[in-house]
C-alpha cells in the first residue's frame, strides 16, 4: 500500500472512470435514461483528436475542439433521432430504447473504425505541464492534465446542476417527464442539453486519457462498462457520487490485482457489482427527497 | 421537407445501427464478396475463389487486417496480369474476431459461397478450432500469420498449413539468448485471450532454461497493469517476458514495465514488433532494450526484394513478419494452383504438399520452405527466428547480440 506507483495508477484510472460515470449521471439525471454510448463517445473524441493532429496535421487545440464538437453533435443526434423517437413509440417499456442505444454504441465504434482506421492511435497531449515529482516518483504531464480536467469538470457540473436554473430544470424534468410536460417546461430542450453535456464530459475524458495507453476504435465498450460500474458504485445522490465511484473502482482495480492477481480482478469486480446492485442498487450515495 | 429530411437521416442512422449491431459489414460470418480489377462474381466455377477468414475487429486485428489487405492487393495485382489458370481470382471474406466459437461457422459459410481455398489469418485458438472443419470440407487452408505449433500437427491437419516457425521452437531461440545473458529467473505477464492461453501451452514449456518466479495474467483490454506488474516486481526476476495476442497489450505492458521495473530486461512475443504503427503509442523511450520475436532481416536480399514489391503495392504495406508470411503464403498457393492445373481443392492440396525449396521473404538468407504429407509447417530450419532489439526511439535497431540464428 505504500508504493506510490500503485496509488498514482489508481488515481489515473479512477479519475477517468469518474468522468465516464459523470457522463452517465448527467444523462440519467436529465432524461431518466442510461446512455450506454458514453464509452464510444469518449473513444470517438480521443481517436478523432489523434487522427486530425497526427495524420491531418491540424493544430492540437483545433483538433481537440473539432473532436469535442463532433462528439457533442453525435450525442445530440443520438437523443433526437434514436432515443426520443423510440421512447415516444414505446412509452411502457425502456427496453427498446436501451436496445437502440446499444446499437448506437456499436455503430459509433464501427463508424470510427471505418473513418479513422482500426489501428491503435497514440493519444495527444493538448498542452504540456512539467512532471510532478512526489517522493522520487514522477507524475506525468498527461496525468496532471487528467486530474485538472476532472477537478474543473466536477466543480463546474456540481455548481451548474445545483445553482443554475437550467441545472435545476434538468433535474426536475429527469425526475418526472410527464409532470414537466404538463407544466409546459422545455422537456425536449433539456433532454438535448443533458445528452450534449454528457457528450462533452465523455469527450474530455477520452481526450485526456488517450495519452495513457493510446486509443483504438474498440476501446469504447470497455470504457462504457467501466464507467457504468463506477456509476453504480457511486450512485445518484450527488454530482460528486460518480467521482467517489470512479476513485473506488480505480483503487479496486489496482490494489485487488496487486494482492490477488490480475486474473481475479474481473471476477471480483463482477461479483461486487452484482452484490451492490442486489443489496444497494442506489449506490453509495442515494437521493434525498424533501417532503 | 423537414419530415422527409428527418426520415432520410433516420433511415441512414438505422442502417448504421444495423451495421454496427453486426460488428462490421463482414463480421460474424456475414461474408462479402470482392474481386480484383477484371475479377468475376463470387463462387465462380471458372476462376479460383479464395475465402479470406480473418480477425478484423478482435484482439489480433492489429496485424491480421494489414496482412489480409496485402493478400487482396496481391490478388488485384495478379488479376491485372490475367489471374491464374487464365482466369481472374475472386475472394470472399468473413470476420471471426479471433473467436473460436465462430471458426466453423465462417468456414462453412464461405465454403457454401464457393471458396476453393482459405486463408485463415486469426488467433491461434480460433484457427485450431477451425482445423477439423477444413479437413471435413477438404479445402486447403493457409494459416499465414500464425505460429501456433498445434495448427500444423495431427489430427485433422491434412488441409491446413503454417508458415512461421512454431511456438515450440521459440523457446530454443529465447533460451540461447537467455543463457548468453546469464539470466536465471523469469517473470511472465500475459493477456487473457484464448489465443495466448493456447500459445503459452506450447511456448512456456519450451523455455526450460530458467525458473519462472512470477506469472501474471491481465485483461487484454485492461486499463491499468500496475497491480500485476508490482506482483512481478516483488519476485525480483532477472527479466520479464510479455506474451500478447495483439500489439496494444504489448505496448501498454512495456510502457508500464518501463515505469515500474526500470532496468529489468524485457523479452516479448511477435505482435508489437511486427506492428510499426503501435510503436508510437509507447511513451518516449519505453521500448528501449525490449527484445522481441521477429523474422525480418533486411540484409537478406530476398527480403529487400519483396520489401520493394510491397512498397509498389501501396503505402500501407510495411515489411513485417506477418506481411512477409502472407506474401509467401499467397505465392506458394498460386504456384500450387498452377502445378495442379485446376481449381479443384483436393488437387491444390496435393500440389501444396509438393512445395519444396521455396525461398521466403523472411528469415535469414539460407532459409527455405517446404511441405509434404507429413510436414505442414513451412520452415525447413529455425533460422526464420530473429530476436530484434528496440532502441531509444522505440524502433527496432537490429538483431539482439545475445542470439545469432543459423540456418542448416
Amino acid at each position: 500500500m505504500t508504493n506510490p506507483i500503485l496509488w498514482s495508477s489508481a488515481l489515473e484510472a479512477g479519475t477517468f472512470y469518474a468522468l465516464l460515470a459523470l457522463s452517465f449521471y448527467i444523462t440519467l439525471v436529465g432524461t431518466d435514461f442510461f446512455n450506454f454510448a458514453v464509452g464510444p463517445f469518449a473513444m470517438l473524441a480521443g481517436l478523432m483528436t489523434s487522427w486530425l493532429h497526427l495524420f491531418r496535421d491540424w493544430p492540437v487545440l483545433l483538433a481537440m475542439l473539432a473532436a469535442i464538437i463532433a462528439t457533442i453533435l453525435v450525442a445530440m443526434v443520438t437523443e433526437r433521432l434514436v432515443i426520443r423517437p423510440v421512447q415516444t413509440r414505446s412509452t411502457t417499456s425502456e427496453l427498446p430504447a436501451l436496445v437502440a442505444v446499444a446499437g448506437v454504441l456499436f455503430a459509433v465504434q464501427q463508424g470510427a473504425g471505418l473513418l479513422f482506421g482500426r489501428e491503435l492511435f497514440p493519444g495527444v497531449e493538448v498542452f504540456a505541464l512539467p512532471n510532478l515529482s512526489i517522493g522520487g516518483f514522477q507524475v506525468e504531464s498527461w496525468a496532471l492534465i487528467l486530474f485538472l480536467a476532472t477537478l474543473l469538470i466536477f466543480t463546474g457540473v456540481t455548481i451548474w446542476i445545483r445553482k443554475s436554473r437550467q441545472g435545476r430544470l434538468l433535474r426536475a424534468i429527469g425526475d418526472n417527464r410527464e409532470a414537466a410536460q404538463i407544466l409546459g417546461l422545455g422537456v425536449n430542450r433539456a433532454r438535448l442539453t443533458a445528452f450534449a453535456l454528457g457528450g462533452f464530459v465523455a469527450a474530455v475524458a477520452g481526450i485526456a486519457f488517450a495519452p495513457f495507453a493510446g486509443v483504438g476504435f474498440d476501446s469504447g465498450l470497455k470504457w462504457t462498462l467501466s464507467g457504468f460500474v463506477a456509476f453504480v458504485i457511486g450512485g445518484l445522490g450527488t454530482p460528486l457520487a460518480p467521482l467517489i465511484g470512479g476513485l473506488l473502482l480505480g483503487l479496486a482495480e489496482v490494489f485487488l490485482s496487486y494482492y490477488f492477481g490480475g486474473a481475479i480482478f474481473q471476477w471480483v469486480l463482477a461479483a461486487a457489482t452484482l452484490i451492490l446492485l442486489a443489496l444497494r442498487p442506489q449506490g453509495i450515495f442515494q437521493r434525498r427527497v424533501r417532503v | 421537407m423537414k419530415l422527409k429530411l428527418g426520415k432520410i437521416v433516420g433511415a441512414g442512422f438505422a442502417a448504421a445501427l444495423f451495421l454496427g449491431a453486426c460488428g462490421s459489414p463482414n463480421s460474424d460470418g456475414n461474408a462479402s464478396a470482392g474481386q480484383g480489377e477484371g475479377g468475376q462474381a463470387e463462387g465462380s466455377s471458372e476462376g479460383l475463389t479464395i475465402g479470406l477468414v480473418y480477425d478484423e475487429t478482435g484482439p489480433s486485428s492489429s496485424y491480421n487486417v494489414p496482412a489480409t489487405e496485402l493478400i487482396k492487393a496481391l490478388i488485384d495485382d495478379l488479376n491485372e496480369d490475367g489471374g491464374v489458370l487464365g482466369a481472374p481470382i475472386s475472394y470472399i471474406e468473413a470476420n471471426d474476431e479471433s473467436d473460436p466459437t465462430k471458426a466453423s461457422t465462417v468456414l462453412n459459410k464461405l465454403a457454401s459461397e464457393g471458396a476453393d481455398v482459405f486463408f485463415y489469418n486469426s488467433g491461434g485458438a480460433s484457427t485450431i478450432q477451425g482445423k477439423p472443419t477444413t479437413a471435413e470440407l477438404q479445402k486447403p487452408t493457409l494459416a499465414a500469420t500464425n505460429a501456433e505449433t498445434q495448427i500444423s500437427l495431427p489430427p485433422d491437419n491434412e488441409f491446413i498449413y503454417t508458415f512461421a516457425t512454431g511456438s515450440d521452437q521459440w523457446g530454443l531461440a529465447y533460451c540461447a539468448g537467455i543463457k548468453e545473458a546469464g539470466w536465471e529467473t523469469m517473470g511472465i505477464l500475459m493477456d487473457d485471450t484464448p489465443a495466448i492461453s493456447t500459445f503459452s501451452e506450447t511456448l512456456l514449456p519450451s523455455i526450460d532454461c530458467v525458473e519462472t518466479v512470477a506469472s501474471e495474467t491481465a485483461p487484454a483490454d485492461g486499463t491499468s497493469f500496475s497491480g500485476p506488474i508490482a506482483r512481478i516486481a516483488d519476485s525480483n526476476p532477472d527479466f520479464v517476458l510479455v506474451l500478447a495476442a495483439g500489439a496494444p497489450f504489448e505496448v501498454k505492458a512495456h510502457t508500464a514495465l518501463n515505469t515500474q521495473m526500470p532496468g529489468t530486461p524485457r523479452l516479448s512475443t511477435a505482435a508489437m514488433v511486427n506492428t510499426p504503427s503501435s510503436w508510437d503509442v509507447a511513451r518516449d523511450g519505453a521500448l528501449e532494450g525490449v527484445v522481441a520475436m521477429g523474422s525480418i532481416d533486411m540484409t537478406n536480399p530476398r527480403t529487400a526484394e519483396v520489401a520493394d514489391i510491397l512498397g509498389s503495392l501501396g503505402d500501407g504495406f510495411a515489411m513485417t513478419q506477418f506481411n512477409a508470411n502472407a506474401y509467401d503464403a499467397f505465392k506458394i498457393l498460386i504456384e500450387a494452383v498452377e502445378r495442379a492445373g485446376t481449381t479443384d481443392s483436393v488437387a491444390i492440396n496435393e500440389a501444396l504438399e509438393s512445395t519444396a525449396d521455396y525461398r521466403p521473404s523472411y528469415g535469414l538468407e539460407g532459409l527455405t520452405l517446404s511441405f509434404n504429407a507429413d510436414k505442414h509447417a513451412a520452415p525447413d530450419s529455425q533460422c526464420s527466428l530473429i530476436l530484434l532489439e528496440f532502441g531509444p526511439d522505440n524502433e527496432p535497431v537490429g538483431a539482439w547480440d545475445k542470439y545469432v540464428p543459423e540456418c542448416g
